[in-house]
C-alpha cells in the first residue's frame, strides 16, 4: 500500500510538474534511510500538498524537496513533521513565502534549536499580511535569515520582526531594503548591546523613519567607542531621545559616541548618568552636555564639572534658553565659570597682556600670537604647541593645562614668552660675522679666510657655512646660544628668576635619557641639560670625560652676562671642534656607568688654536667620512624654549628689512629657486609633521610662501606708513593682493538665554576698495549751493568759542554792574555779595563722531527718478528739447537713484561739514552674510586724514548683503572708545530692520536681532558714547521704539532729504 | 612789608625774592647747561620741552642756583646761603583759566577805593628774576600772546590797566616749559609763541644716568638704582602702546624712597609706578609682570 501510495504521489508530481518529480526523486534516497515508512509518505503528501491545487505553484513543492535531505539530517524525525508542517502553513498563505522559507532552511537549520526553527517560521509568517508589499517583506527576511540568524538569538529577532513591521507601516521600501543589511549589523553589534540597539532603531522608526538606515548602517561602528558596560545605557539614553525628538538622535548618537571616546572609559558612567538627569528634563540639554564633554573633561576636575553641571541645571530651571546657551557653551556665563574653575590659561585671555609685557622688556612692537597661526603661513614651522619666534612675533601655544593651578600655567607663559622676547632683546638674530666676542678670542676672522665657499645672504649663513658638518655646528650654536640667552635672563630678570628657574628644572625631568644616542648627541644632550642649569654630574664614558669638563667650561663661558650672540659662536667654534673628537657611536652600556677614578686625569686636552691644522680640521671635519649612525630617537626640542631657527629668522628679517629699505623690491634679490635651496641648507625646516613630499617639495612650497608673506607684508606697510606714492610705474606692476582683512570676534546678545554668546560674530575689516573720485565731486557740484551752506553755518558754529561767565568770585577783572551793587550794598548795610568779577571762560569742542552705513542688498532700493527727469516737462521748443534730450542722457546715471546713493551723498556733504568743524571722525560701512562675516568697511578710519582715496573709496560703496547690526555697532564702539574725545557719537545709517540669516529664530521672527542691536547700542552708551540711529526705513518707527527706547533715533520719510537731515541731526547731537 | 619771615613753623617768601640756597642735584645729560648759560647771558628766552617728571624743573632750579649773580640792589636784602648771591625764580604753574590779571596783576577793592597788586610775571620783571611759565600751553591763548613783548628784544611788559610799560630789569629772563607728549592738536604751541624761544629738548635719561639719580635722591643703593633704571626703560616701551607718558624719573625716585623706608619692592613699584600710570587693567597687569620680573 505505501508503495503505491507513493506511486500515486509520484505520479501527480509528474503531473504538475516534471521537475518536480524529478526533485522529489532526486531527494528520496535521503529521506528513505532517515525516516519510517509511514513518515516518508506523510513527506512525499506534504510535497504534494504544498505543490498545490494549481500547475503554477509546483515550486513551493520543489523547494521543499530539495530543501528536504539536508533540513531532515538535522532534525529528529517528529521535527522534521513539525518543520513540513510549518511549510504546508506558510504555502497555503503563500507559495512564494513557503519556497523563500525552504531555502532559508537549508542554510539556517544548523544554527536554530529545533524549537526556534518554529519561532522563526512564525516570525516570518508574522510579517506576512496577506498583501503583496508584505509578502516581498517577509520572504526578504527568509532571504536574509542564513545572515542574521547565526549572529543573534530569537528574542532579538523578534524584537527585529516587530521593528520591521513597525517600519513597514511607515515605509515599506525601506523595511524592505533594510531587512538585506541587517545581517552586517547584527553581525557588528555585539550580542549583548543588540536588543538596545534594535529598540533605538525601533523608537526612530516611529519617529523619524528615514534616519533608520543611516542609523543602522553607521551605529554598529560608532557606538563601539563607548565603554562595552556603559553602551545599553548610552543606546537606552539614545531610545528615550528617539522616542521625543527623532531627527536628534543620530547627531546625538555621532557625537556623543565620539565624545565618550574622547574620554577614559572609566569616566563613562559618569558621564551617562549626568547625561540621563539632563535627559529627563530636556533632550536638547543631554545632547549638548555630553557633545561637549570631552573639552569638560580636559578643562575640569571632576568636582569642579559638578559645580558647573549643577549651576547649567539650575540656570535652566529658572531659564530654559540660558540653561540650553549654557550647556552648549554658547554663553558667556558658561565659559566664565568653565574658564573660572579650570586651571588651562588660554593665550587669548592672556595675549594682551603679555603682548605689552614683551613689547616692555624688547622695546619693539613684538606682536603675540598662537604658534599655530605661524604654522598655518606654511613659512617653515611645523610644530603646532612649541613657543618660537620669527623675530617679529612670538607664538605660543593656544592654552597651557601643564600645571594644577592658573597662576602656575600663566608663570610657564611668562617664561615661554620671556624666552622668546629674550631672543629679540638679546639679540640672538643680530648676529654679525665681523662683529667681536666679549668673551672669547675671535677665530671667526682666521676661519673665514680659510673659507671655501664664498657669498651668502646672513651672517649666520655665512657662519654656518665654515662648518662641513652643518647641522651639527648648528645644534651647537643654538644649543649655546638658548643656553646664553636663558643665564642671561636670570641675570637681568632677578624676580623672574625662581619661576623661570622652576620651569628649567621641570624640563630637565622631562628630558629622555641619553644612554641610547650617539656620544655626540649625548654629549649634545648634556650641554643643553647644563644650559637648563641641571648640577647632575653626567657620568660619561671615561674615554670622553676630559672632552666633557672642556664643553662644561666653555658652555659656562658663553653663558656669562656680558656674553653676546658673537660669543655663543666663538664657543660653537670650540664646541665643534671638541664634539669632532667625541666619536660618533653608541657606546656601551656599562662605560656609562664606571665612576671617575680617583687618580684619573681629567685635564682637558690641550688645544692649540693657532695651530693651523686645527682649522683645517674643522673644515674639512675629520668625521666627515663616517657613516653617521642612526639615533635611535631625535632629541625632542626644551618644551618652554620650542623652536628656535637662528638661521631662517636671520633670513626673513634681512628680507624684510632690505625690502623696508627700496620700498618696492626685495632687497635681497632672490628668485624663489635661491631661497629654496637656502632653506635647505639652514636644516631648519621640520619636514616631519603633517606633510608629505620630498624635501626640496617642501622648501618649494616654504620658498614660496614666504616670499608671498613677503609681498604681503610689503602691502601692507606701503598701506599703513608710507604715504601713497603719486601714480607711478611701479605701483601699477605686478598682481595687487586682497589685503587680508583684519578680524575682530565679539559676543552676541541672546535676549532669550539673558546672556552673551560668546566671540559670536566675526567683523573683517578692511578699507573700503577705491574707485574714481567722480562720485566725490559730482555731489559737491550737485549740491554746490548747499555745499556753501553747510560751510557757512558749520563755520559759525566752529570752536574756540569763548563766552564771558559773569558774577563770579574770581576773574579777568569786575563786572562793573556787581561792582556798583555791591557798593551800594555796602552803604545801605547790607552785606555785599562777593561775586564780582567776570570771567572769559572757553567752550572746547572735542568731539568723536563714527558714521555707520548700512550697505546691504536692500539699499539698492530705487527711490526716485532725478528731479531733472520727472519734474521738468517735456519742452516744445525743439532747440530746448535737443537739449533736454541731451541732459536726459548724460543724467542717465543719476536718473535712477538708489538708497545707497543717497546715502553717499549725504556722506560726501558731512565730509565738507565736518572737515569745516575739525571734528575727529570716521565713516565706515557694513553688511553681513552670516555670524563669521559681518564685513566692515573702512571708507574713513577716526584717526586717519581726509584723501584723495577718501573721496575714491566713498564711490565704490555699493549695495552688499545683508544687516548685522549688532557687531558692526560693537566693532565702532570700540574704535570710539579708543577715542579720547569729551562727546563720542556713534551715528548709524540703515535703510531698515536688523537682519542676517541666523539672526533670528528660525528665519521668521525678528525680536532676536532687535534685541541684539539693542543691547550693542546699550553697550555703546555705556561707554559714554551716545548713539543715534536714522533710518529711511518707513516702517521704522515699530522696531526703532524697542530698539532704541531711551535713545535717539529718527525716521526720515522723504528720502530726498537724507542729506540735509544728516546735517542736521548732526549739529543737533554734536553741539 | 617783608621779604622773607619765618610764621609759625614755615617759610613764606615773595614770589620774587625766592632763591635757592642750596645747590640743587642735577646730572647734566648732555650740554643743555651750556646751552643755558649762554642764553641766559644773551637773553634769549628759553622753551624746556620733554616729558612729565624728566626734570626739567630742576633743571631750572639749578641753572637758577648756578647763574646766581653778584649782589645787586634788589638782591642785597635778601640773604642767602651762597654769600648772598642768587637768582630768584618765581614760577607759575599754568592752567586754562591764567588770566592775562593773573600774571600781570589787577586792582583790589581796599575800603572805598582800590589798590594796585602786581602779578607774578610783573614782579619777575621788576626783580630781574627767572620767570618760569610751566606748563604753558595750558594757559589761554590771549594769556600766551601776554609775554610777546618780554620774548623779543624790546623785554617790555605793557600793563594796560596801568597805562604802564616796564622794562626788564637786567636779570630776567622767561622760561618755559611744554610736554609735547599729551597735549592734544587743539592745545598745540602757536608757532608765534613758539618761535620766540630757543628749545632744550630733554628725554627720560638713559639707564646708566638715571640710576645716579635715583642713587642719589632715593638714597639708595647701586644695585636697586640700576634695577628701577631698568624698569623705567622697560615701562618707557610701553609708550603709544598702552601708556601715553613713560614712567618719569620722579615716580622711580618715589620708588626707591618707599624701598628704603622699608615698604617690599613689588609693593613700592605697585603703589609709585604702576597705580599712578594707568586705570587700564590690561596695562597695569602688563605693568606688574615686568616689575615681578625685575624684582623678587
Amino acid at each position: 500500500m505505501s508503495q503505491a501510495e507513493l506511486t500515486r504521489i509520484e505520479k501527480k508530481l509528474q503531473e504538475l510538474s516534471p521537475q518536480l518529480h524529478q526533485s522529489f526523486q532526486a531527494a528520496a534516497p535521503a529521506l528513505k534511510s532517515r525516516l519510517e515508512e509511514s513518515d516518508l509518505i506523510a513527506w512525499a503528501q506534504d510535497g504534494l500538498t504544498i505543490a498545490g491545487p494549481t500547475s503554477r505553484t509546483w515550486e513551493a513543492g520543489w523547494e521543499y524537496f530539495l530543501a528536504s535531505p539536508t533540513v531532515a539530517q538535522a532534525l529528529t524525525s517528529s521535527e522534521f513533521a513539525a518543520w513540513a508542517q510549518w511549510g504546508k502553513l506558510l504555502a497555503r498563505e503563500s507559495p512564494t513565502l513557503a519556497c523563500s522559507f525552504f531555502k532559508a532552511s537549508i542554510k539556517v537549520v544548523s544554527h536554530l534549536s529545533p524549537h526556534d526553527l518554529g519561532t522563526w517560521a512564525q516570525l516570518g509568517k508574522s510579517l506576512y499580511q496577506g498583501n503583496w508589499r508584505s509578502g516581498t517583506l517577509a520572504c526578504a527576511f527568509f532571504d536574509a535569515s542564513d545572515t542574521l540568524v547565526p549572529h543573534t538569538e530569537m528574542l532579538v529577532l523578534d524584537h527585529f520582526v516587530q521593528f520591521l513591521d513597525k517600519l513597514a507601516q511607515k515605509s515599506p521600501d525601506l523595511a524592505l531594503s533594510i531587512v538585506g543589511a541587517a545581517g552586517e549589523v547584527f553581525h557588528e553589534v555585539e550580542r549583548p548591546d543588540q536588543l538596545h540597539f534594535l529598540a533605538v532603531a525601533s523608537a526612530l522608526a516611529e519617529t523619524s523613519p528615514t534616519d533608520v538606515k543611516p542609523y543602522l548602517r553607521a551605529g554598529s561602528k560608532i557606538i563601539a567607542k563607548v565603554a562595552p558596560q556603559q553602551r545599553a545605557r548610552f543606546l537606552t539614553l539614545a531610545q528615550r531621545l528617539a522616542l521625543q525628538s527623532g531627527s536628534d538622535t543620530l547627531p546625538f548618537i555621532i557625537d556623543g559616541s565620539w565624545a565618550l571616546g574622547e574620554i577614559a572609559p572609566d569616566l563613562h558612567p559618569l558621564l551617562l548618568s549626568l547625561a540621563e538627569r539632563l535627559m529627563a528634563l530636556a533632550p536638547g540639554l543631554a545632547i549638548a552636555f555630553l557633545k561637549n564633554s570631552p573639552a569638560l573633561i580636559s578643562r575640569l576636575k571632576l568636582e569642579d564639572l559638578d559645580t558647573w553641571y549643577q549651576e547649567g541645571v539650575r540656570l535652566y530651571q529658572t531659564t530654559p534658553e540660558a540653561g540650553l546657551a549654557f550647556f552648549k557653551l554658547e554663553s558667556s556665563h558658561s565659559e566664565a565659570l568653565l574658564s573660572h574653575l579650570s586651571c588651562r590659561v588660554e593665550l587669548g585671555q592672556i595675549v594682551d597682556t603679555l603682548q605689552m609685557y614683551v613689547t616692555a622688556l624688547t622695546g619693539k612692537e613684538v606682536g603675540v600670537a598662537t604658534t599655530d597661526s605661524l604654522v598655518k603661513k606654511r613659512v617653515g614651522w611645523t610644530a603646532q604647541d612649541r613657543p618660537t619666534t620669527e623675530g617679529m612675533s612670538i607664538f605660543l601655544p593656544g592654552f597651557v593645562e601643564r600645571y594644577e593651578t592658573k597662576k602656575e600655567n600663566f608663570t610657564w607663559y611668562k617664561v615661554a614668552s620671556t624666552h622668546q622676547s629674550a631672543h629679540i632683546e638679546f639679540a640672538s638674530f643680530e648676529f654679525d660675522f665681523l662683529r667681536e666676542a666679549l668673551v672669547f678670542s675671535n677665530l671667526r676672522p682666521e676661519l673665514a679666510k680659510r673659507a671655501k665657499k664664498d657669498g651668502h645672504v646672513t651672517d649666520l649663513e655665512r657662519f654656518f657655512d665654515l662648518f662641513s658638518e652643518r647641522k651639527l655646528a648648528k645644534d651647537v650654536f643654538t644649543t649655546v646660544e638658548d643656553a646664553r640667552i636663558d643665564a642671561r635672563v636670570c641675570h637681568e630678570y632677578r624676580g623672574l628668576r625662581p619661576a623661570y628657574q622652576g620651569v628649567q628644572r621641570d624640563s630637565v625631568q622631562e628630558r629622555p635619557p641619553f644612554f641610547r644616542l650617539t656620544l655626540r648627541e649625548a654629549f649634545l644632550e648634556i650641554l643643553t641639560r647644563i644650559g637648563l642649569g641641571s648640577e647632575e654630574q653626567f657620568n660619561v664614558p671615561p674615554k670622553v670625560r676630559p672632552h666633557l669638563k672642556w664643553c662644561r667650561e666653555l658652555l659656562s663661558q658663553a653663558q656669562l652676562p656680558q656674553a653676546t650672540v658673537e660669543d655663543a659662536a666663538e664657543a660653537t667654534i670650540r664646541l665643534y671642534a671638541i664634539l669632532l673628537q667625541v666619536p660618533n657611536e653608541i657606546a656601551p652600556q656599562e662605560d656609562w656607568q664606571t665612576a671617575p677614578q680617583p687618580g684619573e686625569s681629567e685635564a682637558p686636552p690641550v688645544q692649540d688654536f693657532d695651530d693651523p691644522h686645527w682649522f683645517d680640521m674643522l673644515q674639512e671635519g675629520e668625521g666627515g667620512q663616517e657613516e653617521e649612525p642612526e639615533p635611535d630617537q631625535e632629541r625632542p626640542e626644551v618644551d618652554y624654549r620650542g623652536d628656535f631657527k637662528p638661521e631662517l629668522v636671520q633670513l626673513m628679517m634681512k628680507m624684510k628689512l632690505a625690502e623696508g629699505q627700496q620700498g618696492q623690491k626685495p632687497g635681497v634679490p632672490m628668485t624663489e629657486e635661491e631661497l629654496r635651496q637656502l632653506l635647505e641648507k639652514t636644516a631648519e625646516l621640520d619636514i616631519t609633521m603633517d606633510l608629505s613630499g620630498d624635501m626640496s617639495q617642501i622648501s618649494q612650497l616654504f620658498a614660496h610662501n614666504i616670499l608671498e608673506q613677503m609681498g604681503m607684508e610689503k602691502m601692507t606697510t606701503s598701506e599703513d606708513k608710507a604715504p601713497p606714492r603719486p601714480q607711478g610705474p611701479d605701483r601699477t606692476a605686478g598682481e595687487p593682493l586682497q589685503e587680508e582683512p583684519q578680524t575682530f570676534l565679539y559676543d552676541e546678545w541672546d535676549f532669550r538665554a539673558g546672556d552673551y554668546k560668546p566671540r559670536w560674530c566675526r567683523v573683517r575689516q578692511k578699507p573700503m576698495e577705491e574707485g574714481t573720485p567722480d562720485f566725490y565731486k559730482r555731489t559737491l557740484e550737485t549740491y554746490s549751493g548747499l555745499v556753501a551752506q553747510i560751510k557757512r553755518q558749520f563755520e559759525l558754529l566752529a570752536p574756540e568759542g569763548v563766552r564771558k561767565v559773569r558774577r563770579l568770585p574770581d576773574g579777568e577783572d569786575y563786572e562793573m554792574d556787581a561792582v556798583i551793587e555791591a557798593v551800594a550794598d555796602a552803604k545801605a548795610g547790607t552785606t555785599p555779595s562777593e561775586k564780582l568779577y567776570w570771567q572769559r571762560k572757553k567752550v572746547e569742542r572735542d568731539v568723536a563722531i563714527a558714521f555707520l552705513l548700512d550697505m546691504s542688498a536692500s539699499t539698492a532700493e530705487i527711490i526716485t527718478e532725478s528731479k531733472r527727469g520727472s519734474s521738468d516737462p517735456i519742452p516744445d521748443n525743439p532747440r530746448q528739447y535737443l537739449a533736454w534730450l541731451q541732459g536726459q542722457r548724460t543724467g542717465d546715471e543719476r536718473r535712477y537713484q538708489r538708497i545707497i546713493d543717497v546715502e553717499k551723498e549725504s556722506i560726501v556733504l558731512l565730509i565738507k561739514a565736518l572737515e569745516t568743524m575739525g571734528d575727529a571722525y570716521g565713516i565706515y560701512g557694513f553688511s553681513s552674510y552670516g555670524r563669521e562675516n559681518v564685513e566692515f568697511y573702512t571708507i574713513k578710519d577716526i584717526g586717519e586724514s581726509f584723501s584723495d582715496r577718501v573721496k575714491r573709496r566713498i564711490d565704490k560703496v555699493s549695495p552688499m548683503h545683508a544687516t548685522r547690526m549688532g557687531p558692526a555697532i560693537r566693532h565702532a564702539t570700540s574704535k570710539l572708545a579708543a577715542q579720547d574725545a569729551k562727546t563720542k557719537i556713534l551715528f548709524l545709517v540703515s535703510d531698515g530692520r536688523p537682519q542676517d540669516q541666523g539672526y533670528s529664530r528660525d528665519g521668521v521672527e525678528k525680536e532676536y536681532a532687535i534685541h541684539d542691536t539693542k543691547m550693542a547700542l546699550n553697550e555703546a552708551k555705556r561707554k559714554q558714547i551716545t548713539p543715534f540711529c536714522l533710518t529711511v526705513d518707513k516702517a521704522g518707527h515699530g522696531y526703532l521704539k524697542t530698539m532704541c527706547e531711551d535713545m535717539g533715533y529718527e525716521v526720515v520719510t522723504e528720502i530726498e532729504s537724507l542729506p540735509t537731515r544728516i546735517l542736521n541731526l548732526y549739529r543737533r547731537l554734536a553741539f | 612789608m617783608t621779604t622773607e619771615g619765618i610764621r609759625g613753623n614755615y617759610l613764606e617768601h615773595m614770589v620774587e625774592e625766592y632763591t635757592l640756597h642750596t645747590e640743587p642735584y642735577y646730572l647734566p645729560i648732555a650740554d643743555e647747561v651750556e646751552i643755558f648759560e649762554a642764553a641766559y647771558s644773551l637773553k634769549i628766552p628759553v622753551l624746556l620741552k620733554g616729558p612729565t617728571g624728566c626734570g626739567k624743573t630742576r633743571f631750572l632750579e639749578y641753572m637758577a642756583w648756578r647763574l646766581a649773580r653778584p649782589v645787586t640792589a634788589i638782591r642785597s636784602r635778601a640773604h642767602s646761603a651762597k654769600d648772598g648771591v642768587s637768582l630768584p625764580l618765581v614760577t607759575v604753574a599754568c592752567h586754562e583759566d591764567l588770566t592775562s590779571s593773573d600774571l600781570v596783576g589787577r586792582y583790589l577793592l581796599e575800603g572805598d577805593s582800590t589798590r594796585w597788586i602786581d602779578g607774578p610775571l610783573t614782579r619777575a620783571v621788576k626783580a630781574g628774576a627767572i620767570c618760569y611759565l610751566d606748563e604753558i600751553v595750558e594757559a589761554r591763548k590771549d594769556t600766551t600772546v601776554l609775554i610777546h613783548p618780554l620774548t623779543d628784544h624790546r623785554r617790555i611788559l605793557p600793563v594796560e590797566k596801568k597805562g604802564q610799560v616796564i622794562e626788564a630789569s637786567d636779570g630776567f629772563i622767561l622760561v618755559v616749559s611744554y610736554n609735547p607728549g599729551y597735549q592734544s592738536a587743539m592745545k598745540d604751541l602757536k608757532q608765534s609763541t613758539r618761535q620766540r624761544f630757543l628749545a632744550i629738548e630733554f628725554h627720560y635719561p638713559p639707564r646708566e644716568s638715571e640710576k645716579r639719580i635715583i642713587q642719589h635722591e632715593g638714597g639708595v643703593a647701586e644695585e636697586l638704582a640700576w634695577e628701577l633704571a631698568k624698569l623705567g626703560e622697560k615701562v618707557r616701551n610701553l609708550r603709544e602702546h598702552g601708556l601715553r607718558e613713560g614712567v618719569s624719573t620722579r615716580l622711580l625716585i618715589y620708588a626707591a624712597k618707599l624701598i628704603k623706608q622699608g615698604i617690599a619692592p613689588r609693593k613700592a613699584c605697585q603703589v609709585a609706578i604702576t597705580w599712578p600710570l594707568t586705570d587700564d587693567t590690561e596695562v597695569q597687569h602688563s605693568i606688574e609682570e615686568v616689575i615681578t620680573s625685575i624684582f623678587e
